[in-house]
């Protein structure tokens, strides 16, 4: 109803300063802005000038999401977060050259982490290459490059994923995850396999999608995505991660596995993980005050530890229920389910 | 609610004539009118941004504002660059004395031409130069920072009415002073009758600068060409404002009562009480049956229980077991009768 009068997104762009100072930046600005022309571009300091304002919306924001165009300084690589999924890998890091998602999951941690709904995308590319390559001089890495957002989401505006599989494929000790709910028929265009880019579908049923995981792709288009993907022999992995407990989610998540097994060749994926919804409880109380209308978030979840979850009888159940179906096709070690911290 | 803020009476007449609006007599620190409705305020600041925030944090204060309200900022001001439009949306403002930039949301699409603002605290004169904005005012500024304390930046939209390019040299030695501008602001000394008065449409005039009168009259004129486009600003705020109170509303009156009711019957704790609050809204969105579950435990005799401990039990072992279609243990096999 709102959307008769607001406007779209990107209709506003937020430009730093600082995005001038490199001619690699400036021209990857430019890049962005030709998909704009019609979009109010505003001058800025700095990004946090406008994405760490007070008492901001992150719902109203995200309805008309602005974009803003910065340089980050400082790390843009972290150790992988105590409830993010390792993959049984010892050096775990996630990279951020984008805060915030063009996607729209009712239940995302963004939502709770991040005091503004617009998108940032950070410009110096090069910079975070640079963090990488010290890190891989210590030791082998596996880097999460798509936690703080979905780079393919938004990969033909930017061109990011491209950039990062290149980066990847000359350096042979690093390995890295792109975490997507992307249906895109063009998802693969411009990129090239390589064992190491592990392409990760975070996969829901419908109900799931069509409730709380708005502008994603349907389940049908991420399997038809998963489908091309692996025909022209890219890596992949599927997410079964968060799993929401939504109503009759056995029969929901039952008719999910037969749907994936009826359009894969569920043998020829990497691997799986497992895992259903958990939360910090800072996130998820500001998520509850800004998102009252949103039944996943309202759920009556289970305080253990500062960590919201379904409690032990329900994640037991619903996780066990997944996990042996799943071991039915796929060796047990190929599954990672999510453990308890 | 919607809280529009001019700095003169002349800004707002015109709008108070449109939106049928009416005083409120009970506020005597400064002019402020309301709707039949009760879901908008007006009010007139004064000159300048210290009055301009001083009444902007009054308001609010008053009204308790807080996350359904809006704020509309209107008000008049001097072109800094060629500004073909007659009325602009502002998406950046700056601060003269700190240089500090603000910026609203640019959540509502009002269809206006966008522009730069820049808020000083003195009259503004073509002498001066070097502000990076395309327009010049005394309040806007002033508004944001003091607004900010209560609502957040996708609650505040300011829109700038063109009513010149600045003083000129004649003007300021003829005598226009900040006097003359405060003069204008409550529009009695320059002879208007805030209730009555119609001054007519006189936009395309040149102001008589060092008359109250004139000026005021200029100002009005500029604003009622723009009225039908500030009130349909203002619909679209009141749709906002609706929209977002509905998300808050997840049950019906009767609905709240019969969860009171439970609340006490069964002796819930605070805690408890929230517990179920949470568990009653989240079956609600997801269109589950909770009325059922509950009417049942009065049926079988568990609701109302003898005291919080019971109660307990009946939240955690029956009403979330029922209504999320867990696993109901029966707790009289625990020797616990509720």
């Amino acid at each position: 109803m709102q959307g008769d009068f607001l406007n779209p997104s990107f209709s506003h762009i937020y430009i730093g300063r600082e995005v001038d100072a490199d001619p690699r930046w400036r021209a990857r600005a430019e890049q962005i802005l030709q998909h704009f022309p019609r979009a109010s571009c505003i001058p800025i300091e700095h990004y946090k000038d406008v994405f760490n304002r007070r008492h901001q919306s992150y719902p109203a924001q995200h309805r008309t999401q602005a974009l803003i165009l910065a340089v980050k300084h400082g790390s843009s690589v972290y150790p992988g977060a105590p409830v993010c999924q390792s993959m049984g890998n010892e050096h775990f890091y996630y990279a951020s050259s984008m805060m915030n998602c063009l996607f729209d999951c009712e239940y995302c941690y963004l939502k709770g982490m991040y005091p503004s709904g617009n998108l940032v995308i950070f410009l110096n590319l090069e910079d975070i290459f640079a963090e990488v390559e010290a890190l891989l001089r210590q030791h082998p890495v596996y880097l999460c490059i798509s936690y703080d957002t979905d780079l393919l989401a938004i990969e033909p505006l930017c061109g990011y994923v491209k950039a990062w599989t290149e980066f990847t494929a000359v350096h042979p000790d690093l390995s890295i995850e792109i975490r997507t709910k992307s249906g895109s028929e063009r998802l693969w265009e411009g990129l090239n396999p390589c064992p190491r880019n592990i392409f990760a579908f975070t996969l829901s049923p419908d109900y799931v999608v069509s409730h709380y995981e708005h502008r994603t792709g349907t389940l049908t288009q991420r399997l038809a995505s998963i489908r091309r993907g692996m025909e022209r022999g890219f890596t992949i992995r599927l997410c079964f991660d968060p799993m929401i407990a939504c109503p009759d989610w056995r029969t929901v998540y039952g008719g999910m596995v037969d749907e994936v097994l009826r359009t894969i060749p569920i043998s020829a994926v990497r691997d799986v993980s497992l895992g259903s919804f958990r939360l910090s409880d800072s996130y998820l109380r500001l998520m509850r005050r800004n998102m009252p209308d949103s039944a996943v978030v309202q759920y009556p979840y289970v305080n253990q530890n500062g960590v919201y979850h379904y409690g032990a009888e329900l994640t037991e159940e619903m996780e066990r229920f997944m996990l042996e179906r799943l071991t039915t096709v796929l060796p047990r070690e190929r599954i990672f389910r999510w453990e308890s911290i | 609610m919607i809280h529009i803020f001019t700095a003169l009476y002349p800004e707002a007449k015109p709008l108070i004539q449109a939106l049928s609006l009416k005083k409120r007599v009970a506020q005597t620190h400064y002019q402020q009118f309301l709707s039949e409705e009760g879901d908008l305020s007006l009010t007139i600041t004064g000159v300048g941004p210290m009055q301009a925030a001083a009444v902007t944090a009054s308001v609010l204060t008053d009204f308790d504002a807080g996350a359904q309200d809006q704020l509309l900022s209107l008000g008049t001001a001097a072109a800094l660059t060629a500004c073909p439009a007659s009325m602009y949306h502002v998406n950046k403002i700056t601060e003269a004395v700190t240089k500090r930039d603000f910026y609203p949301d640019m959540l509502l699409n009002t269809g206006l031409t966008e522009a730069s603002l820049i808020t000083g605290a003195k009259l503004y004169t073509k002498q001066e130069s070097g502000y990076a904005a395309d327009l010049y005012d005394m309040e806007a500024a002033a508004v944001y920072q003091a607004a900010s304390m209560f609502l957040g930046p996708h609650q505040m939209n300011f829109l700038r009415i063109v009513t010149d390019d600045g003083l000129t040299q004649e003007e300021m030695e003829s005598g226009i002073t900040m006097r003359t501008v405060t003069n204008v602001a409550s529009g009695s000394e320059a002879g208007l009758n805030p209730a009555t008065d119609t001054v007519q449409s006189q936009a395309t005039a040149a102001p008589a600068p060092s008359d109250p009168r004139s000026l005021a009259a200029h100002v009005t004129a500029c604003v009622e060409q723009q009225v039908d486009t500030i009130v349909a600003v203002v619909d679209k705020l009141r749709a906002l404002t609706a929209a977002e109170a509905a998300e808050h509303h997840v049950l019906t009156e009767n609905e709240r009562q019969l969860v009171d009711k439970l609340i006490a019957d069964a002796h819930f704790s605070k805690v408890m009480a929230d517990e179920c609050v949470q568990l009653i809204r989240y079956a609600a969105l997801s269109q589950l049956d909770w009325q059922r579950p509950i009417e049942a435990l009065y049926a079988e005799g568990l609701v109302p229980t003898r005291d919080k401990r019971a109660g307990k039990i009946i939240l955690e072992r029956y009403l979330r077991a029922r209504i999320l279609d867990e696993t109901c243990e029966d707790t009289y096999s625990v020797g616990i009768k509720p």
